[in-house]
């Protein structure tokens, strides 16, 4: 059986292009689905990559304690699911957890991240809305994010009123690049900017939140400028020399425990566990998203089955030549079904350049860093030509069961 | 010389119930190798039905058709279709050449259809278009061409797949009278290398070029004539009418097929087919064992 794959290509490569604006309309929708599904994909695939390297770049060994129960683990204390409801929890660890933690032998430092509420300023009156940030000594060197101007304070000037400001601190609130030595006005104290963060990128150590846009200072300092009142969100502990990280989870686990009252509303994460927790939520989250946008390609393949139906009306006419000089109504189906598979698959294409685009931009214009890889597009491409196939079948046997008679009538 | 076509009782209805149409009706025809058969007759005689069944386009509700000695009133869609590629070639009045495609890709389009490769057909194609006068409009969209070109390139279309039988649906039909005479001229000589063709035609001129005339009438063949190359018979040049109508059939014409007589002159017969057997019964029951006791006595 002929069925003429080359000309029926070429034939609707030529009616795409005879008709581009209705073309166009109508790979609308596959065009938008494959770009958003990749970019969404890109998107997480690059955050997940990002989180990655961080960790395998971080401090050999951190452990990360979070308030809440994060997970739910079997008897033998392996990760058998996540609870993102407890995630969205207000609980928090308190000064106590951390000077209970510090104080273990098997614990070399203990590094909290807390967040107290202030509005940054300058001395000038400028303002910016930035998250401050208290943490201790550790912090770079532990989450391996790198001071692009200046130093992170150390243990000496842990009760020093000095600041190391995101990015984005530096470049609205003093509009200049490297601002070290200037002021930074926090709930009515001044702190001197002695380092500037290269930019951030997703973090398992960091939690969320855009941290171009934080201030950190000595958690000392925090504690004093907002009255004890600050909010520890996590805990990021390295094992002394010769402690393994199981037993430090163990003694971490205790320890909280004994001042949680004997509850477990705490989590302890190993880094090989911060990484599978992360890349499962973000796994999730991606699913989702890309999810959502996949609904707009089921859109599109409508789209698609509506102008193939309106195009098989159009060309009744046609169909009856081509069946009264001998065209099997196999041949006629696959006319039909592989122009409605080349439409959905230049769409795809097209989907995956504006996917490029955007992700181009979101490149240039955001801290963000989306990886699109080849499965991903190579799946992306095959999806939107399924959906061809799919969409295009019932046009084609409309096509195809078409009476050549009534056909040669149809004006 | 053979038969190319052997048409055996053929019937075509349309419909059903009230709404049946008779569009061929008990139609009985051969045709040889070699034939050029003019179809006459007026709209709705059966022409274009009888054209469908025999260019293999429609099944013939009843009866048996034979194309070159092949039983192929019976066959599935897909056989037929593959029948027609193979042995019918179509000129169509309208031309219908599809307009996204070239001259030449339109007469190589039949030849697609048969799987051939594409340097072949084109070849072929190309060659199809010198036959009819057109080896430079190879390249030209059918908007690009005049009338009698565009039904030229229809004639090269048809011709391309060497089918053994052409059938012309009112060729010239829109054509004016130079392109006509140039179309009949290319089918005459189509005919002359000894193709079979089978042509409709309202215009009696054209049956100049037709070996032999059939004129229809309410889906039958009315008549059949054998005429000679360059004239015209007495009953194409009275316009296919070869007898004028009754005042009868004028009135009957589109009531029914099953109504061969005006009711209204049958009805007095019937009524007294039906009063006297109900009256009569009761007389005779009542004579005849009379008689027969009377007899009997």
């Amino acid at each position: 059986m002929t069925i003429l794959v080359g000309r029926n290509v070429r034939m609707a490569l030529k009616s795409i292009k005879s008709t581009k604006l209705r073309s166009l309309l109508t790979m609308l929708g596959i065009i938008i689905g494959v770009a958003s599904v990749i970019t969404a994909v890109s998107l997480g695939e690059g955050v997940r990559q990002q989180i990655t390297g961080s960790v395998k770049t971080s401090a050999k060994d951190v452990l990360t304690v979070r308030p809440g129960r994060l997970v739910n683990r079997d008897k033998s204390g392996h990760i058998v699911s996540a609870n993102y409801q407890a995630a969205l929890g207000t609980a928090a660890l308190t000064n106590q957890d951390l000077q209970a933690i510090a104080k273990l032998p098997s614990v070399k430092t203990a590094t909290p991240l807390s967040t107290i509420s202030a509005l940054a300023a300058t001395r000038e009156g400028r303002q910016f809305d930035s998250i401050i940030v208290g943490t201790g000594p550790d912090f770079a060197s532990i989450s391996g994010q790198k001071v692009a101007y200046g130093n992170f304070f150390d243990e000496s000037q842990s009760d020093h009123d000095v600041a190391i400001i995101g990015k984005t601190v530096a470049e609205q609130l003093f509009q200049e690049n490297v601002p070290i030595g200037q002021i930074a006005v926090l709930r009515g104290h001044e702190f001197i900017v002695s380092g500037v963060f290269d930019s951030f990128s997703a973090n398992a150590y960091t939690g969320g939140g855009d941290l171009n846009t934080a201030i950190f200072i000595p958690y000392d300092a925090a504690r004093a400028i907002s009255g004890n009142a600050t909010n520890i969100y996590q805990i990021l502990v390295t094992p002394k020399d010769g402690a393994t990280e199981s037993l430090v989870s163990n003694d971490v686990t205790q320890a909280l425990s004994t001042t949680h009252g004997g509850q477990q509303d705490f989590t302890v994460l190993t880094k090989a566990e911060t990484l599978q927790l992360t890349s499962k939520t973000l796994a999730i989250l991606t699913t989702l998203i890309a999810g959502i946008a996949a609904i707009s390609l089921i859109v599109g393949g409508i789209g698609i089955m509506n102008i193939m139906f309106v195009s098989v009306t159009e060309r009744t006419r046609e169909i009856g030549v081509r069946k009264s000089i001998g065209a099997t109504n196999r041949q006629i189906y696959s006319q039909f079904s592989i122009e409605a598979t080349i439409i959905s698959l230049v769409g795809g294409i097209i989907g995956v350049l504006l996917a490029m685009f955007a992700n181009f931009c979101l490149k240039v214009f955001t801290s963000l860093t989306p990886v699109a890889t080849w499965p991903i597009i190579g799946l992306a491409v095959a999806t939107s030509t399924v959906i061809g196939i799919v969409f295009g079948t019932a046009p084609a046997i409309k096509a195809a069961r078409k009476d050549p008679i009534e056909s040669l009538r149809h004006e | 010389m053979s038969d190319v076509i052997e048409l055996t009782n053929v019937s075509k209805i349309y419909g059903f119930g009230n709404a049946t149409t008779v569009a061929l009706d008990e139609v009985t025809l051969n045709v040889k190798k070699g034939e050029f058969v003019a179809i006459m007759g007026a709209s709705g005689s059966g022409k274009s039905s009888l054209l469908n069944v025999i260019g293999l386009l429609d099944r013939p509700t009843h009866g048996t058709y034979s194309l070159g000695g092949r039983v192929v009133s019976r066959l599935r869609p897909n056989r037929l279709a593959k029948a027609r590629r193979d042995h019918i070639g179509f000129i169509f009045q309208s031309f219908n050449l599809l307009p996204r495609l070239t001259a030449l890709d339109n007469v190589a389009l039949p030849l697609a259809y048969k799987g051939m490769t594409q340097t072949k057909r084109l070849k072929q194609a190309g060659q199809a278009l010198e036959d009819v006068g057109l080896s430079d409009r190879e390249y030209y969209f059918p908007k690009n061409l005049s009338g009698g070109e565009a039904q030229r390139v229809a004639i090269a279309r048809a011709l391309v797949g060497g089918p053994s039988l052409i059938i012309a649906d009112e060729p010239t039909g829109n054509l004016d009278s130079v392109n006509s005479k140039i179309v009949l001229e290319l089918l005459a000589e189509l005919h002359a290398k000894g193709s079979t063709i089978l042509m409709v035609t309202h215009n009696p001129e054209l049956t100049r070029y037709a070996t032999r005339v059939l004129y229809m009438h309410d889906g039958g063949i009315m008549f059949d004539e054998q005429t000679k190359i360059g004239e015209v018979p007495l009953r194409a040049k009275r316009g296919g009418q070869a007898k004028p109508k009754t005042d009868e059939e004028e009135q009957l014409e589109g009531v029914s097929i099953f109504m061969t007589a005006i009711p209204a002159k049958k009805a007095p017969g019937r009524k007294k087919l039906t009063k006297k057997p109900a009256k009569k019964p009761k007389k005779a029951a009542q004579r005849k064992p009379a008689k027969r006791s009377g007899n009997n006595k």
